[in-house]
């Protein structure tokens, strides 16, 4: 199974394909590919995974593929007169459904909504905890408002949706051990959207993860208490992915996730000197910018192995445990 | 004799006269009254929708036609004299409240060198374009040496700037979004009617 994608900044390639060549795994053996939501750091290379794994069910979140989110989609994809850089998106979103279409029904996919079975195999399950109906119903309006804007404002590249409550989080267990995957769902303060919702449905899955992916990046937006006290096991190992954007997590977001967790990993980047320029540029450069940083080529690998309740963890040289 | 037959006799468009060439651009076009030969430009202000016509030569028959535009009413302060750096930029976070918003730039100037992520205050934007920044804004970010356009007309001593300008991108047609609505509602209703749980 193949969870949202990524790509290293000046690659095509998603990485989630050059790690299972790394392992030997052959692109066929993949049964279910799940697009949780359509940010840039989740999305970006999908239409290339769906198009190398043949055999894969595609689970794509309900929110996704309502009119109105598809025709922001695409009024946001128009390759016309300006150049998107880095191809954001919306794009990478409009090119999936578009192959899902193509295949006329000989693609098998799912649309993800809350208490779905996304794939079961002997005692694995792997289970959607959400989006909820309300927020399926709630994004419908947000999509529109956003398509309606583009006929009227200065078109700029997409928006995304504020807060995430469309997000799909996953729970998986094979009989023994359970993770459980935050994407970037948000708690909104309502019973029936986000986290609220998914604490709120009596017919989520009942075992405790072991392993827990960080909602959000660590941001306190994305943290529930009664998540950590419900569905997550005593001091379970965390994994965090860092968004250096918001330069999240922050330092008080990691001390949270510190206090619940047996041991917390973070993706981290490398300093990458900047190019040298001439003094003038520079100069004007510094006036100008308050602070900078170059994006690096390079992806933080977090790898998890868990059997019986022993977990192994192994990092690359982009990636470090919280001390 | 026919345009058609005298463009086969000329074997080149320059070489027909300016009416044979009018005619092939706009063939309802009615001739008016022939234009006075002169080798001066006569120059007016006009309004930036009229072309002035000059025709070169004793004639309008005699060929080359050279056409000027009119001078622009806007008062230019300053021109650029070297452009040593250009990025395009993308707005991703834009922060109202601490006035400055974090861009990702690609470098124009050398495309080898890698993206960059800077965060930028309002104040270096100029301030016609402040309204235009907003998560997914595009804009363009000069730096390079410019001169003063002085009252005299001459032009003041090289300075070093920068220039960041957000680019104007004209909204979606109501045709063009109608349409899109029109392809998205058929592409939803065929995944839910399809979909396999």
């Amino acid at each position: 199974m193949i969870v949202d994608s990524c790509t290293a900044a000046q690659s095509r390639t998603p990485v989630a394909l050059d790690y299972l060549e790394s392992i030997g795994v052959g692109v066929e053996s993949v049964k279910v590919v799940v697009i949780t939501h359509f940010h840039d750091d989740h999305i970006r290379g999908m239409s290339a995974i769906i198009e190398r794994c043949v055999n894969a069910r595609i689970c794509i979140s309900g929110a996704l593929t309502e009119q109105e989110s598809i025709a922001f989609a695409m009024a946001h994809s128009l390759n016309d007169a300006f150049s998107d850089l880095a191809k954001p998106s919306t794009h990478e979103l409009a090119n999936v459904l578009r192959m899902i279409d193509t295949d006329g029904g000989k693609r098998s996919y799912t649309l993800v909504s809350e208490d779905k079975v996304l794939h079961r195999s002997g005692t694995s399950i792997v289970h959607a905890l959400s989006p909820s109906d309300r927020a399926l119903v709630q994004s419908k309006l947000k999509f529109d408002s956003l398509v309606s804007d583009s006929a009227v404002a200065f078109r700029k590249l997409a928006n995304k949706l504020s807060p995430n409550l469309c997000a799909v989080a996953l729970h998986i267990c094979n009989g023994k051990d359970t993770i459980l995957l935050g994407s970037d769902l948000e708690v909104s303060g309502t019973p029936y959207l986000g986290w609220e919702a998914v604490l709120a449905s009596v017919s989520k899955p009942n075992t405790k993860a072991a392993l827990f992916k960080i909602p959000h990046h660590g941001s306190a937006n994305g943290h529930s208490d009664d998540v950590v006290a419900t569905m997550l096991g005593v001091k379970p190992v965390s994994i965090i992915t860092t968004m250096n954007t918001h330069a999240l997590p922050k330092p008080s977001d990691l001390d949270r996730v510190k206090g619940f967790s047996s041991s917390v990993f973070l993706t981290t980047e490398p300093l990458v000197r900047p190019p040298a320029r001439s003094r003038a540029v520079e100069e004007q450069l510094k006036m100008v910018v308050k602070r900078r940083r170059v994006i690096p080529n390079y992806i933080g690998h977090i790898r998890v192995r868990m059997l019986n309740g022993v977990v192994n963890v192994e990092l690359n040289d982009n990636a470090k445990e919280a001390a | 004799m026919a345009v058609a037959e005298k463009l086969d006799a000329y074997e080149t468009v320059d070489g027909l006269p300016f009416d044979d060439k009018a005619s092939m651009v706009a063939p309802n076009l009615r001739r008016g009254p022939d234009v006075i030969p002169s080798r001066e430009a006569t120059s007016r202000k006009s309004s930036t929708a009229e072309v002035m016509v000059e025709c070169v030569g004793s004639s309008p028959q005699s060929g080359a036609v050279k056409v000027f535009r009119p001078e622009s009413t806007e008062y230019r302060v300053s021109a650029w004299e070297n452009i040593s750096q250009s990025w395009e930029g993308r707005v991703i976070y834009n922060d109202p409240d601490a006035r400055e918003f974090v861009a990702i730039i690609r470098d124009l100037t050398c495309k080898s060198n890698p993206d960059e992520e800077v965060v930028i205050g309002h104040e270096s934007v100029l301030h016609s374009d402040l309204d235009l920044i907003s998560d997914g804004a595009v804009f363009f970010w000069n730096i390079g040496s410019c001169r003063k356009i002085l009252a005299s007309g001459k032009l003041g001593p090289s300075k070093h700037k920068y220039e960041i300008r957000f680019r104007r991108l004209p909204p979606m047609s109501a045709e063009r979004l109608a349409e899109i609505r029109k392809q998205s509602k058929e592409l939803s209703e065929r995944l839910h009617g399809n979909h396999s749980a």
